[in-house]
């Protein structure tokens, strides 16, 4: 029988598949509702230019109030899905899959590329020591991360966090650090015996951000409009990848489509779902179906493909602390025009008492609109505008994870009326080790105080995992296969983020995708 | 009610920015303000429009209900102001800060906390004597 292979979903998992089937010369259909924004903003040049000359409006705050939901609806979205070019990637979810929860901050993408169209582009490749849970070792992903920075381009340097991070060959330059940064690097340099001692690393971070032209793409141009526009062509979008297949006619895309469950058909697969166009009805035919529709979506397609609304399965995020740091050094200072808004460093603390390996991602914050700061600073109206002017200019921010397995993590049900439940506890607060690494920023020259620091709410990080968990024997109908194969199921693979059960404290995207491609070579070899 | 809304905006725009509200951040203010309103009920919004038209110093009044966690929508509006005075080209120098100024800075933390404790006594009491 010829295999017809079906991939649901448009975002990294799924178009990691996809590059994975066409790498072995298969054509691929990738169904996806596949959103897309609706035009870019026009804007040239750098952020800082741009507003002194014209209204920020349409690129802030947009018609339909999108850049004020946070204050307007009390949603809880990071400021990257937080404004009007950027809402696109969230839009419909509510609708297309309904999520009852009172304390898991789910967020889905139903847009080409998906979560990472607005993603925080940190790739890290996992190690062995970050797979413990998981049946699989870094050498069986290697070649598959290789291919794929190849793909991606990612910008990084092999130093003081090799260990963590891996050695790479195929790295960019890393990207330029910003004044504050480069204060912060300077002053761990000067200290590093010490710190290192007290097992505080601190590095350059792994992005998919170019620092040279690739495949195309422009390199980055430090304009500080990282967090506003979308498809910027110097981070990486999975939709870059996906248009250049579909161009090439490497894959069949199906956009507007949104895919509920399928059922079996003699030893085929139908699958089933709508049209989002005008909720007509839609199935097609397969022999093997690759879910990649994200950890959350794709738990849905499995528990109604089986119509089971009694299963509780489990889910893990990573949790996040946001920890706001300010460098007294640069009080009063000039904003700096030219930096890159995102990450520009990374702290590890790799604790001398054996706890588990936390990772900070230090980010820069002048791509913020700057009126983010004005509920964080505890001032009048008047005082507080002139504090964002004189003082935030010598800000920046932690986000310190921790990593995550099934000890902490929540679960995600069906229930009858068709919507998700999720359910997750509250984290424990991790004081010992927040203390250990503020004393370390401090003597990096970089201040916080703990009442500042804000425990985000689970499901904040976006890094959901662990669903249907991956073993080297499966006994569970919920559990997969080393070669992503759902239990039970033939035809059926699993290929985003639901395998791991355990996620380390760093971002899971590049290692999800790099399994993706895996899976897609397996049964590219199969019979 | 527009009357109303209108004078609350150029009142919140006139105690963050000091200075008079532009026509298009008046048009904007409304809409955004009633999104807000769908959300909180009746005796909520009437307790607002009573601060708002009564209390000259709102930038008081707000100070203290955002230490004290009251009058949320009073808070979420200066915030909405807020973001909409940055969109304006014309306050850019407002938010940017272009020159070195380490004196002013220390300067201004200097003032910040006997400003901080008078606007919190004067909204506290404000609030209590008028609301």
């Amino acid at each position: 029988m010829k295999k017809v292979i079906t991939i649901i979903g448009g975002g990294a998992s799924g178009v990691a598949a996809a590059l994975g089937f066409v790498k072995k010369g298969i054509i691929p259909t990738i169904i996806d509702v596949g959103k897309r924004n609706s035009g870019n903003h026009n804007t040239e040049g750098n952020l800082y230019d741009y507003r002194r000359e014209n209204d920020l409006f349409d690129l802030m705050i947009g018609d339909e109030m999108e850049g004020l939901s946070n204050i307007i609806e009390g949603t809880n979205l990071p400021p990257k899905l937080n404004n009007p070019m950027n809402k696109y990637v969230t839009s419909g979810a509510k609708d297309l899959s309904p999520i009852e929860s009172s304390n898991f901050n789910a967020i889905q993408s139903f847009a080409a590329g998906g979560l990472a169209s607005a993603w925080g582009a940190g790739l890290y490749r996992y190690n062995d020591s970050d797979l413990k849970e998981v049946p699989l070792n870094s050498q069986e992903l290697e070649p598959f991360y290789n291919i794929l920075s190849k793909e991606i381009g990612i910008s990084g340097t092999n130093d003081d966090l090799i260990p963590f991070f891996g050695n790479d060959n195929t790295l960019l330059p890393p990207v330029k650090l910003s004044k504050k940064s480069d204060y912060i690097y300077k002053n761990y340099q000067r200290k590093k015996n010490k710190l290192n001692r007290k097992g505080i690393f601190v590095g350059h971070p792994r992005m998919a951000v170019l620092t040279s032209d690739l495949n195309k793409r422009k390199q980055c141009d430090y304009s500080n409009f990282d967090i506003w526009l979308n498809n910027i062509p110097w981070i990486y979008n999975p939709v870059q990848t996906l248009d250049r297949l579909i161009k090439e006619k490497k894959v069949i895309y199906k956009p507007g489509i949104h895919i509920d469950s399928w059922k079996r058909n003699g030893e085929g697969l139908i699958i089933l779902g709508k049209n989002t166009s005008d909720n007509s009805p839609f199935q097609e035919k397969t022999n093997t179906l690759v879910l990649a529709a994200g950890t959350i979506n794709t738990a849905k397609i499995i528990l109604k493909s089986k119509q089971d609304n009694k299963t509780k399965l489990r889910i893990i995020d990573n949790n996040l602390y946001q920890i706001p740091l300010v460098i007294p050094a640069f009080f009063g200072s000039v904003i700096e025009k030219t930096t890159l808004g995102m990450t520009n460093l990374n702290l590890v603390y790799n604790s001398p008492d054996g706890g588990p390996t936390l990772q900070g991602s230090i980010i820069e914050l002048t791509s913020l609109p700057r009126s983010v700061f004005f509920d964080r600073i505890p001032v009048s109206s008047v005082m507080n505008l002139n504090m964002i002017k004189m003082t935030s200019p010598s800000f920046l921010a932690m986000f310190l994870y921790f990593p995550s397995s099934y000890r902490d993590g929540g679960f995600i049900r069906l229930a009858g009326n068709n919507n998700l439940q999720i359910g997750h506890k509250d984290y424990f607060p991790e004081k010992k080790q927040i203390r250990n690494i503020i004393r370390a920023l401090f003597s990096m020259g970089a201040w916080t105080h703990p009442l500042l620091i804000q425990q985000s709410k689970p499901g904040y990080a976006i890094h959901y995992a662990g669903t249907i968990p991956m073993k080297e024997k499966t006994t569970s109908d919920y559990e997969s296969s080393m070669d992503g194969r759902l239990h039970r199921e033939k035809g059926v693979y699993v290929a985003d983020g639901s395998p791991f059960s355990e996620i380390a404290a760093k971002n899971l995207s590049f290692t999800l995708m790099a399994n993706a491609m895996r899976i897609a070579d397996r049964i590219s070899e199969k019979k | 009610m527009t009357y109303m809304i209108k004078g609350e905006a150029e009142k919140i725009y006139r105690s963050i920015f000091k200075k008079d509200i532009p026509e298009i951040t008046i048009e904007r203010f409304k809409k955004i303000s009633e999104r807000l309103e769908q959300g909180f009920q009746p005796e909520e919004i009437e307790k607002h429009q009573k601060i708002t038209s009564t209390i000259s110093d709102l930038a008081a009044a707000e100070y203290t209900s955002r230490i004290l966690r009251k009058n949320p929508l009073l808070i979420r509006k200066f915030q909405t102001m807020i973001y909409l005075g940055e969109c304006l080209p014309e306050n850019y120098d407002l938010f940017i800060n272009e020159k070195k100024g380490i004196i002013k800075t220390l300067l201004m933390f200097a003032v910040v906390p006997f400003n901080s404790v008078y606007k919190f006594v004067k909204g506290f009491l404000l609030l209590k004597i008028k609301i």
